[in-house]
């Protein structure tokens, strides 16, 4: 997986996962949401400018829409 | 102009725009000329035979409503049906008969004719007979209002792959004077987003890997074992998506469509899997088929008989091959296995476990089904299966189908989003899904599709062939 050359971009990727995982944890999490949403396009950003293919971006977009579901959660905090 | 083709989502927009701009007593002429326009961006001339099937079943379901003679009544139901299901007939089986008549005979002693299938025949026929048979029985008032009946028939977020949708419940709704409801647009929206999801992001994302291992010349049996899951996903995610994306665009016009699908691949039998796969179809056959046949009122034997007409109809339905009868057929004999053992006394699993192992087997049950339904032709599933049951070379099935880790990492991420993707498409769950929750899921649809434009495929859907 070439994103895994980038340390910045996956430096990113990684605080908008933890990010989009506490937004979804906390019960007012939604300044953390957006932080991690924000994270992500800078990430993204980054990505593209690097040349990471469009599957990896789509499998990172993918973790962090996992990580916004709050998994093993019954209900998710509102946001 | 397919639902997930750039033409669709500007043409939605502009049609519920336009629809919420006219005056109620209006809006009927405007979905109707939606609907004829998005039916002739398929094909012009066959345009005038859905409108033909339309005009037919209305004026059946008049001289039904008007004629007390249940001799003239009957002719007018018989008449009607033959029109209908002839024209199906017509386009949809002849060749299949012409090639099975060669196949038994041997040569060419019926030469097939150049017949193009009118996309979604199977599913306006199937309304255009619940009409007809509805108002013969009683149960339905007929359609006075021919724009009425015609945007019934051919409402178009429905129009192609269903859910087949009965009169008495879209009717009612196409001559209410609707409002704009938020409630509505944004129930709508979810449903688009979790349809294009399903579509663009999973159901696309299998296929290449389906085909790689059903048109491989001598596939490994792990390979086909892959390759049937991960078809089991696609067809699913390709129709569930489909539904969703029409329900949701209905929604968008105040137009609620019912649910097509509700968790099938968890149901702990083949009576409970297919109450909850294309429940339009199912409730379908149910009442128009497997009750006139008798049903569970004229003794076991009878019952199992009619059990195996209605799942030979829903495999010829599907499509005109052997290989459609075949997976109909062995759907028929698992649903009178659960028939004659609930008799037996074995009754539905309690524990959890039990629960589990109920739903796993359904789920393979299901799955060795859908090798028929992928399978080019008979013969082929013979050997898909052969395959399966020869030793396995995982390297060989890892050739063969040419995964690249990050597509493993693709597939255990849409896996484990499933919770997700069947919150947001669930009404009742949907307090539960968080704004920034959209947001991921409306990037990830954006990303596959550039994929997809990448790749330069252009995706269709599954159903749209039948």
């Amino acid at each position: 997986m070439e994103l895994l050359h980038f340390p910045l971009t996956l430096l990113l990727y990684l605080s908008a996962a933890v990010l989009a995982a506490l937004g979804a944890r906390l019960k007012r999490g939604y300044a953390f949401a957006f932080a991690g949403g924000l994270f992500w396009a800078a990430g993204s950003v980054d990505a593209l400018v690097e040349g990471v293919p469009l599957d990896e971006l789509l499998c990172v977009t993918l973790a962090l829409l996992l990580a916004s579901t709050g998994p093993g959660k019954r209900r998710a905090a509102g946001g | 102009m397919s639902f997930d083709s750039a033409a669709y989502l500007a043409f939605l927009p502009a049609v519920t725009a336009l629809h919420w701009l006219c005056p109620p007593k209006k809006r009927w002429v405007v979905l109707l000329g939606a609907s004829c326009l998005f039916y002739m961006s398929w094909d012009v001339p066959l345009t005038a035979l859905l409108y033909a099937v339309a005009g037919i079943s209305w004026l059946a379901g008049l001289v039904l409503a008007r004629e007390e003679r249940p001799g003239v009544r009957k002719a007018a139901l018989w008449l009607a049906l033959a029109a209908c299901l002839g024209l199906l007939g017509y386009f949809k089986y002849f060749n299949f008969l012409a090639r099975s008549v060669n196949g038994l005979l041997g040569g060419g002693a019926w030469t097939p004719w150049d017949i193009v299938l009118p996309v979604g025949c199977s599913f306006y026929v199937f309304q255009a007979v619940s009409y007809v048979v509805d108002v013969y029985r009683g149960e339905l008032a007929a359609e006075r209002h021919f724009g009425y009946y015609a945007l019934y028939i051919s409402f178009f977020p429905q129009l192609v792959a269903g859910p087949i949708e009965r009169a008495g419940d879209l009717l009612p709704q196409l001559r209410k004077d609707r409002r704009l409801d938020k409630g509505d647009v944004r129930t709508g929206a979810r449903l688009l987003l979790s349809g294009f999801f399903r579509k663009v992001v999973v159901a696309d994302f299998c296929g290449p890997f389906v085909t790689a291992a059903y048109s491989a010349g001598r596939p490994d049996g792990s390979a086909v074992f892959a390759g049937t899951l991960l078809f089991a996903l696609q067809i699913y995610c390709d129709f569930a998506g489909y539904s969703e994306i029409a329900a949701g665009s209905a929604r968008l016009l105040g137009i609620r469509l019912m649910r097509n699908f509700d968790r099938p691949y968890l149901s702990q039998g083949p009576r409970e899997f297919w109450r909850q796969w294309h429940v339009s179809l199912s409730r379908w056959l149910t009442d128009y088929v497997y009750i006139p046949l008798g049903g569970s009122r004229r003794g076991l034997g009878r019952q199992l008989l009619a059990v195996l007409a209605v799942f030979a109809v829903s495999g010829l339905w599907h499509g005109a091959d052997w290989t459609f009868v075949a997976w109909g057929l062995l759907h028929g004999a698992f649903f009178s296995c659960e028939l004659l053992l609930r008799r037996a006394g074995v009754g539905p699993a309690r524990s959890k476990a039990g629960k589990a192992v109920s739903a796993m087997l359904t789920f393979m049950a299901v799955s060795f089904c859908w090798i028929f339904f992928r399978a080019e032709s008979l013969s082929q599933a013979a050997s898909l299966i052969g395959r399966l049951c020869s030793p396995w070379d995982l390297g060989a099935g890892l050739a063969c189908l040419g995964p690249k880790p990050v597509d493993a990492v693709r597939l255990a991420l849409i896996l484990a989003l499933c919770p997700a993707l069947r919150r947001l498409g669930d009404e009742r769950d949907a307090a539960q899904v968080q704004d920034m929750t959209y947001v991921y899921f409306f990037l990830a649809i954006a990303i596959a599709w550039l994929i997809r434009f990448q790749q330069g495929g252009a995706g269709t859907f599954i159903y749209f062939q039948f």
